[in-house]
């Protein structure tokens, strides 16, 4: 039986280059104030830079934490760490002796003795682009 | 001393589709100016894949592949139909429109005016991509 003829067709995939290039940083987990304790982390959900009632609450440590000061060597980012989000001492935003700052957290296993999530305050030298880590 | 060229045959459409009696019938002079006319060479044409593309067959499909740097495709792959990898595969030897026409006919089922018209579209493109180039 004879086959039926299609019309000649050639698809054309290109390659196109991929330009973009993650960039793998080294941080060092640290609270703002040296290290100073806290008890909640909020993220910047509504990404205003303000702690505010749209921010999600991500962790909370009745007794406080601090940055678990160890060096991540792989953290790859699109571009240096900026903040995005909040450790805080309180739950509201507008209470009195609640404390706030900026920080930037990512999330990273580092073993049993380390809680998943990590912060840094961003400006405070304790980063460096590390493009051998990753 | 003569140089021995390959033998090989070619099917070439009479451009004014004159039948073989009809050809046989014309003087000599006649035949001459009928074999010098324009349209009979441009059917007289024999084209040939160039060689700075590939057809690799890979777990059942057909990709066309460049291997040319200096070449439109050098940064792309080119996933040809069936019928593609048909004129490819006679285009690997320098051949008319009408050999490929002809032994399309043996294996298609479609009449000859349509396989003619999708071969003249494809050799035309193909030349303008510089797939396909004229051979001697």
């Amino acid at each position: 039986m004879k086959m039926k003829w299609e019309e000649p067709r050639i698809e054309v995939q290109k390659f196109i280059p991929n330009e973009y290039v993650a960039a793998c940083y080294r941080i060092r987990c640290t609270t703002p104030k040296g290290n100073s304790s806290y008890n909640y982390i909020y993220a910047d959900s509504n990404n205003n830079g303000v702690w505010d009632s749209g921010d999600q609450q991500i962790h909370s440590a009745r007794y406080g934490f601090r940055g678990c000061n160890q060096w991540h060597k792989g953290v790859i980012l699109d571009e240096p760490p900026t903040a995005n989000g909040f450790v805080t001492t309180g739950t509201s935003p507008n209470a009195p002796k609640v404390q706030s700052e900026s920080v930037f957290y990512w999330y990273e296993n580092l073993g049993y003795q380390y809680e998943d999530i990590h912060v840094m305050t961003p400006g405070n030298e304790n980063y460096e682009s590390n493009p051998n880590a990753s | 001393m003569k140089e021995y060229k390959k033998p090989e045959f070619h099917f070439v459409r009479n451009p004014d589709g004159l039948s073989g009696s009809e050809l046989a019938k014309l003087s000599d002079d006649e035949l001459s100016r009928y074999l010098r006319d324009n349209r009979y060479l441009q059917e007289k044409k024999k084209y040939r894949i160039n060689p700075n593309f590939i057809l690799r067959e890979i777990a059942g499909e057909y990709a066309i592949v460049p291997v040319g740097s200096d070449n439109t495709f050098s940064n792309a792959m080119m996933a040809p139909n069936h019928t593609v990898v048909f004129l490819w595969k006679e285009f690997e030897h320098a051949s008319t429109i009408q050999d490929i026409v002809i032994h399309a006919m043996e294996i298609y089922d479609a009449k000859e005016e349509k396989i003619r018209e999708s071969v003249d579209k494809f050799v035309k493109e193909a030349l303008n991509y510089q797939v396909l180039e004229e051979a001697e």
